[in-house]
């Protein structure tokens, strides 16, 4: 898959301008605050109806403009499409594919796929549960619509449950349905999350290896539920969620559930949240990143674009290197970087100046 | 800041507090409403004030009606062994279009819903279950809507009331008839996949 042009009006700094991408690397060069990551975001919106950084719309608007419009034309294995995303002047998003007005915005899910890399995924290792649990869900629910609709059913129910639990005198019989529903939803989602982590740490610890052949990877979920042996079913789960009705109720909020568990990640059999080094939090991220590549793929059977937003200074030479390498002739890929990595030189691919909302062409190599 | 008066400005804001109406169209109707002619003002100020003082709630059903019971609970012809439950009063609107259901209805009033301070107590659930007591009803359609807090309800429902012995159905969920299959969603598309039936 490759987005081959896309174009950007009153959208953030750009009045109006439009790129022509080349199929293997994009390099976008300049100094800060010039709109590097503005067209990542942009990719971003055209895969996903959402900025990675913002949930306000209006924010990505021009300032002294009152609409925004992203067209980008992506080229598939048979065929093109060319999808649109506008915010007009009601501040109403508006999805049109190949000229086609869509009742949803959620429409354009799964017309661009990308893989999306910024620094703050460099959190993933060291960061809180939730952070690598929201990641977890992002992915899965890219490729999953049934994912997404259990887990949102999962939120309402939940929210149902708390605000029950704080009652003064909670209808017993009531709660009980709850953990049945809830026991139901959390089955699938914990099976769908082994699933996805299993996956994810094979190709993962493919290139660890590749990264450095000494370490070993291994990615595991661990619920709030006592799963034993990867054992587990509705009935488990309810069984669980009725033990601990009367300390749920004591606390007035639920304890068990997807919504409190967690990936661990271990690398050479030791929790990589508290044991591993710099070096090595880089690599696993990284490992991670190409693996959801590789996952995406998998389900799409077709090449997510990459995007490395300002990742490549997170990196050493080597990590860089190993990097570019497992990208070079496979898929797209869209990099912003303050300079001309040396590791770049040497690649396909176009660079491109950013400058003040302008996008020049330097050169093609 | 300019008013038209204070007649207008009441007007205007007892408009706007009805449910979907805006600012805007508050103001849009409170200026139709006084242009019309005095007899149209009037016919629609005593039809405000007479559905008010008339409606009222079946003392069995508890859906809306302008007679104690309704004309549906009090209507013979109907299979009175049958009693379906929605949520709502328009629901009972809904099914009767069908033209094929001829049983009996309750209305509950809402779904469970404890994060907006709906209990079953709110509900007319008690209501329900005296009209089960004498053994008359042998089959019970739970109707609530296909969402989460719908699906609770019925739950809740069938489990208060299984105990009596009587059969519980739920209605079924699925495509849309007359549809197209491709613009069906994807969860939509999947709920009727696995309530699928052979043929």
């Amino acid at each position: 898959m490759r987005l081959l042009r896309l174009s950007l009006i009153n959208f953030r700094n750009y009045l109006n301008a439009e790129a022509e991408f080349h199929p293997g690397v994009n390099l976008f060069i300049g100094a800060n605050a010039q709109g590097k990551t503005n067209i990542l975001e942009a990719c971003h919106l055209l895969a996903t109806g959402r900025s990675h950084r913002t949930y306000k719309d209006l924010e990505m608007i021009r300032w002294g403009s009152e609409s925004y419009h992203i067209k980008g034309l992506v080229q598939k294995r048979s065929y093109n499409e060319l999808l649109e995303l506008h915010v007009n002047n009601q501040r109403k998003k508006i999805v049109k594919i190949n000229g086609q007005t869509q009742a949803k915005v959620a429409s354009l899910l799964g017309r661009l796929a990308i893989v999306f890399f910024a620094p703050e995924h460099m959190e993933l290792v060291k960061g809180d549960p939730s952070i690598r649990r929201r990641y977890l869900d992002m992915v899965i629910s890219q490729i999953s619509p049934s994912y997404l609709h259990n887990l949102s059913q999962y939120q309402r129910v939940l929210q149902q449950k708390n605000a029950l639990l704080k009652e003064e005198k909670p209808d017993l019989a009531l709660l009980d349905i709850y953990n049945r529903q809830l026991s139901e939803l959390s089955n699938s989602i914990i099976i769908k999350r082994n699933e996805i982590i299993n996956t994810l740490e094979l190709f993962a610890a493919r290139k660890q290896k590749e990264l450095n052949s000494q370490e070993e990877l291994k990615f595991n979920y661990s619920s709030s539920f006592k799963i034993e042996n990867n054992v587990f079913s509705e009935e488990l789960l309810y069984q669980q969620l009725k033990r601990r009705e009367k300390d749920e109720l004591f606390r007035g909020t639920s304890l068990l559930g997807p919504h409190r568990d967690d990936f661990l990640i271990f690398i050479n059999e030791k929790n990589a949240r508290y044991y591993a080094s710099q070096g090595q939090q880089r690599s696993i991220v990284l490992s991670l990143k190409m693996a959801e590549a590789l996952l995406v793929e998998r389900e799409i059977e077709e090449k997510p674009v990459i995007i490395l937003d300002d990742v490549l200074s997170e990196l050493d030479r080597d990590r860089q290197q190993l990097l570019i390498s497992s990208l070079q002739g496979f898929n797209q890929t869209f990099i912003s970087s303050t300079y001309l990595p040396p590791v770049l030189s040497e690649l396909r691919g176009r660079v491109f100046e950013v400058e003040k909302g302008k996008i020049t062409l330097r050169n093609e190599t | 800041m300019f008013s038209f008066g204070d007649s207008m400005a009441r007007l205007i804001s007892q408009l706007s507090r009805l449910p979907g109406i805006g600012p805007k169209t508050a103001q849009r109707l409170a200026m139709h409403i006084i242009q019309l002619d005095d007899a149209r003002v009037k016919d629609l100020a005593n039809s405000l004030v007479e559905a008010k003082e008339k409606m009222r709630f079946c003392s069995l059903c508890c859906n809306l009606s302008e007679t104690d019971p309704c004309s549906i609970c009090s209507d013979e012809k109907r299979d009175q062994s049958t009693i379906c439950v929605v949520s709502d009063p328009r629901d009972v609107m809904a099914m009767e279009k069908t033209r094929e259901y001829k049983g009996l209805y309750h209305v509950l009033h809402g779904s469970i819903q404890p994060n907006e301070g709906i209990g079953p107590e709110k509900l007319k659930i008690r209501e329900l279950q005296i009209r089960l007591y004498d053994g008359e009803v042998k089959e019970l359609i739970l109707a609530t809507n296909p969402n989460i807090e719908g699906e609770t309800t019925a739950l809740y429902l069938s489990r208060l009331i299984k105990p009596l012995g009587l059969k519980i159905t739920r209605i079924a969920r699925g495509l849309p008839v007359g549809g197209d299959l491709e613009y069906a969603d994807e969860i939509t598309l999947l709920k009727a996949l696995e309530g699928r039936r052979e043929i």
